[in-house]
């Protein structure tokens, strides 16, 4: 216990004694640490959904699976009524829809996401309301009820926080509801759709009257969360669930075909669990890379410390001679590091907050979900206690290894050099590693930023530089009336609606098949992604047309169904020729659809996508019940939103919202690989900053090491300038191996992301070149000044240097 | 007669080789020795001719490349380092020419240092360190620092921290080398008396005054023992 005593004592005095050494260090490690801690509260929120439900780890989400198309779909209420049911009361369970709703307070209209949602959605998920209660409703059918509960959020924004709104209306849909209570702050549903109001699944039929939804098996619209009780393993749930589906699917053969149920732990469904790849591996990118800046900090520790230590080695070596053994020398020197650590893990936590809101805020789009709230909590700080450790030992190890096996005869010996050759050598090893770690940070992010360059290079298909959009709240009618008066505005060459547009998040795919394939290896069926336009809307976007023709009045519910495909529709069905003329299948609908024009190719999920079939239906033959999306073509786009906005102000037969231009809407299809980006240009410019610093340091203090050397080379007649390039020579030898290993990096990294990355060629010259030549310049640059110093060494007084 | 004495240290064909970058160099060869109990023994001879090798391996500060070493009975020739410094830290005291004060530990703090790394409690070791401090007649220094006393002062506080810890042997290398006729005087009539005091000693030295006070005076020359001179006094 005196032992240990004693050690802490020796380690605090050897930090005071240079301030600067261990200030330099805690500084470093503090920034390093902190960015490490701000990330992993990030990742965790984002890896593992830090949403405030009660125990998310009991909930389980329930999706549908189709083993004809990859990928997770919702489910119909009629399959989560049957579920329900089939589970009991042992498992509660919930199921709610989202949807895009007009509500009207005091305080004016406005258009907000709603969910839809059993009656125990609040017991289940396990949120208290801060205002009022949860539903009060008790059963999902029969009784219609007038209650809404209102998020935290729009109880401030659009009620003035009023404390007594419990009891008072809003309209939602124009249809006037009672408040019966207001969520608690931070809390707008469980997933991507920031809810504003929560509306009991009874009222379906006040509320939604025309929504076509319900009670249909076909259509898949509502997500399930069930709370798993602590007896049921997940494991035995899901095959309970995947039993129930055989016996739904048993009874609906022809509604349900090859669809099953699959369960997904909620953590993973919070951002979809299709999506959740991408986001998990770019939390292994982020992650890995910021582990490099924390090794690059690492590095530039050891590195001060190993300096420090030669010029501390007389004194170890005496404390050896007097009986200090290895292993307690060993231990010395590692204490000295963990109390760095320790001070700057203590430090980090302090900063993390900060840093962690700086990162957040760039977050890409897919992340901007208002309960998504990355805590700095008990795990985080565990994470942030082992990193501390953990970066103790690693920069402590070449210190402490060093200190255990100095050499005790040198006090007899009255010039101590032994071990300077090897230490140099050591600290050699830690600017090579340093400059390849940063170089490989910051090609991480060269490769990044170059995909982004190249997909919005890409031409989409379609004049999306002169196209606006809007969300439009409107009857078919009243949209015809405004497209056509739209387009009749200065400034504004077309306008058209569609239930879709590229780069949307409301992707409506269909099952379609063809009659009269002339390819033998042509599918029978295949999932398609659709869009309900008007007659006007492939003018207005600027889409080529193949063959046949356009929509046009009369492609209404009185006529023939028709269709326009896009060429890939048409490679994957026919050998050339036109497919004008032909008739496909919609998936339960009985009269063929007969394809009049043929247009081609165009982005439609993002830039990135390769080409995808796709199918284009007359809106008025296919009326579509959530928000149209309105576009309309001007070459000066953002004067037109002015100019749209104001004209449709007057109207009250539509609502507008959410303006934009349609670059937006594909760079926000970026926006993950470009955040990833961002984010990784910052650490990599990190890195580069701290093995620049590292390197300044090791040079000046070999310089000092040196002064001896020096003189004498000058006293024998070396010039300014040989002793520059020397020592100048020597810091290249050194960057070049670090650019060495780190292209070797680079490549194995590039390698492990060709799947994510955009039109980037292996080893592409621009990319490695431009992060070697970066990284090479910063290291020279702090390599300069000492070098230069090293020149105006007086060569009488450096031979007389001890 | 009386019965001879079972000596502290022997060295039975002791040599040492530096290998360095591909060279070799033989700094000691076939060194046969031995110290018993109470002795004061002298080493001279010219500069590189093995010296400082010869009391690095008393003190245990290396091992011999060939031959055996006995202390105290023990064969210490190959121990660990660990398990040497187990040895030099209850057994052997170090004087050096050039101090090797540490420079920000207190004049206390220095001489308590063998006695930290023994795990002996706070109370004793200060105690103790007074003990000898006064011996050296430095007890109102104890809080100085090494750059705030003179040479010679420095060069008594070395020697109390060499004998803070009752070693059975203190090594000392030209231990007044550094200092001028007064200081070494001092230093030179303290370890006289600590000998007196029945302490081993042994120094590596050219001052005429300790090779006479010496019982023994080991010549060496280029890494052997050329000489070994029983001289008259103590
Ligand atoms: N660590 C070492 N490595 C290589 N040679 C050494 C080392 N220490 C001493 N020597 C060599 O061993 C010989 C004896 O040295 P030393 O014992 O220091 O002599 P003295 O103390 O008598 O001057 C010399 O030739 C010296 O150069
Ligand atoms: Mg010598």
């Amino acid at each position: 216990m005196t032992t240990l005593a004693d050690d802490l004592r020796q380690a605090w005095r050897q930090l005071r004694r240079q301030p600067g050494v261990a200030l330099a260090i805690v500084a470093t490690l503090t920034l390093a640490l902190g960015v490490n801690t701000a990330l992993f509260s990030i990742l965790r929120a984002v890896v593992f959904g830090a949403v405030p439900v009660h125990d998310p780890d009991a909930l389980v989400a329930i999706y549908t699976v189709d083993r004809k198309n990859p990928g997770h779909m919702p489910v119909s209420d009629a399959t989560a009524f049957d579920v329900r049911d089939a589970l009991g009361d042992e498992v509660p369970l919930t199921f709610f829809a989202v949807r895009s709703v007009a509500v009207a307070t005091p305080e004016g209209r406005t258009q907000v996401a709603a969910i839809l949602a059993t009656a125990n959605y609040f017991d289940v998920i396990g949120v208290p309301p801060a205002l009022g209660t949860g539903f009060t409703a008790t059963a999902d059918v029969g009784a219609d009820v007038d209650e809404v509960v209102v998020s935290h959020a729009f109880w401030r924004s659009h009620l003035a926080a009023d404390p007594d709104v419990v009891g008072q209306r809003i309209v939602v849909e124009g249809v006037p509801l009672t408040i019966v209570g207001v969520g608690p702050e931070g809390f707008a549903g469980t997933n991507l759709f920031d809810a504003s109001v929560f509306v009991p699944y009874a009222s379906h039929g006040a509320v939604f009257p025309e929504v076509p939804w319900f009670g249909m098996r076909r259509f898949l619209a509502f997500e399930i969360l069930a709370r798993l009780p602590e007896s049921l393993p997940f494991e035995v749930f899901d095959a309970r669930i995947t039993a129930i589906a055989e016996r739904i699917a048993a009874a609906n053969p022809d509604e349900i075909g090859t669809r099953r149920l699959h369960a997904v732990p909620f953590a993973h469904a919070i951002l979809g669990p299709d999506q959740r790849a991408t986001v998990v591996l770019a939390a292994a990118l982020g992650g890995t890379i910021v582990g490099f800046v924390l090794l690059v900090a690492c590095a530039n520790a050891a590195n001060l410390l190993l300096a420090r230590a030669s010029t501390r080695h007389g004194e170890l070596a005496l404390r050896g001679v007097l009986g200090a053994t290895p292993g307690r020398l060993l231990r010395q020197a590692l204490f000295e590091a963990l109390l760095l650590a320790g001070c700057a893990g203590l430090l980090s936590i302090a900063i993390a907050p900060t840093l962690r809101d700086g990162l957040w805020l760039l977050r890409p789009p897919l992340l901007q979900m208002a309960s998504l709230q990355p805590a700095i909590d008990g795990r985080v700080l565990g994470f942030t206690a082992a990193a501390t450790l953990a970066t103790g030992l690693i920069f402590g190890a070449a210190p402490a290894l060093r200190a255990a096996r100095i050499d005790v005869t040198s006090p007899l010996r009255h010039h101590a050099t032994a071990g300077a050759a090897s230490h140099r050598r050591v600290r050699s090893a830690l600017v090579v590693t340093q400059v390849a770690l940063s170089f490989v940070a910051l090609l991480a992010a060269g490769l990044l930023l170059r995909s982004v360059t190249n997909a919005t290079a890409v031409d989409p298909g379609f004049a999306v530089d002169e196209l606006a959009a809007f969300d439009l709240h409107a009857t078919p009618t009243a949209a015809a009336q405004i497209t056509d008066a739209l387009a009749d505005m200065p400034g504004i060459e077309a306008a058209a609606v569609a239930s879709q547009l590229p780069f949307g998040h409301n992707e409506f795919r269909r099952t379609i098949a063809v009659d009269a394939p002339t390819r033998s290896d042509a599918p029978t069926g295949l999932l398609v992604r659709t869009a309900s336009v008007d007659p006007g809307w492939r003018a207005a976007m600027g889409i080529a047309e193949l063959a046949g023709r356009d929509f046009h009045g009369d492609d209404d519910s009185k006529h023939p169904m028709v269709a326009i495909v896009n060429d890939t529709f048409a490679a994957v069905y026919w050998d050339g020729g036109t497919p004008v003329g032909q008739n496909i299948r919609f998936a339960g609908v009985r009269d063929p659809v007969r394809i009049v024009g043929v247009v081609t190719t165009t982005k439609t999920g993002s830039v990135t996508e390769t080409p995808q079939p796709f199918v284009y239906i007359p809106l008025a033959q296919w009326p579509h019940q959530a928000d149209l999306q309105l576009v309309v073509r001007s070459s000066a786009p953002e004067a037109a939103i002015e100019a749209v906005m104001a004209a449709l102000e007057a109207r009250d037969d539509a609502t507008v919202s959410r303006p934009r231009r349609l670059t937006e809407d594909r760079d926000a299809a970026l926006g993950p690989m470009r955040s990833a980006a961002v984010l990784l240009l910052l650490f990599g410019a990190l890195a580069v900053a701290l093995a620049t610093s590292g390197i300044h340091a090791v040079m000046t203090y070999a310089v000092r090491q040196r002064t001896r050397e020096i003189g004498i080379r000058m006293a024998l007649g070396a010039q300014a300038h040989h002793v520059h390039r020397q020592l100048l020579g020597e810091a290249v030898a050194l960057v070049l191996v670090g650019n060495g290993l780190g292209v070797a990096g680079g490549l194995i990294l590039q390698h492990a992301l060709t799947d994510h990355l955009f039109a980037v060629p292996l080893g592409d010259a621009i990319t490695f070149g431009g992060v070697a030549l970066v990284v090479t310049v910063a290291a020279l640059a702090a390599a300069w000044c000492p070098a230069r110093a090293a020149t105006r060494i007086d060569p009488a007084r450096a031979i007389h240097h001890r | 007669m009386s019965r001879e004495p079972s000596p502290l240290l022997t060295l039975d064909a002791v040599g040492k080789v530096y290998v360095n970058d591909e060279i070799e160099t033989h700094a000691l060869r076939d060194v046969y020795l031995s110290i018993d109990p109470g002795e004061f023994v002298a080493i001279a001879g010219p500069s590189g001719s093995g010296k400082t090798t010869l009391l690095s391996l008393l003190g245990l500060l290396d091992v011999p490349s060939a031959g055996t070493y006995r202390f105290g009975g023990e064969d210490v020739a190959r121990l660990s380092a660990t398990a040497r410094a187990r040895v030099r830290n209850l057994d052997v005291g170090f004087v050096f020419q050039s101090f090797n004060l540490i420079a920000d530990l207190t004049v206390f703090e220095n001489v308590e240092l063998p006695l930290v790394y023994r795990g002996v409690d706070p109370r004793t070791r200060r105690a103790r360190v007074r003990e000898v401090l006064e011996r050296v007649d430095l007890g109102n220094r104890t809080d100085h620092l090494p750059t705030q006393l003179s040479g010679g002062q420095q060069q008594r506080v070395a020697v109390a921290r060499a004998i803070v810890g009752a070693p059975r042997v203190l090594l000392a290398d030209e231990p007044t080398g550094n200092l001028d006729s007064a200081n070494s005087t001092a230093v030179m009539e303290l370890l006289r008396e600590l000998h007196r005091g029945g302490s081993t000693v042994c120094i590596v030295t050219h001052e005429r005054q300790l090779t006479r006070w010496a019982g023994r005076i080991i010549r060496l020359l280029d890494g052997r023992i050329v000489a070994e001179d029983a001289t008259e006094a103590a």
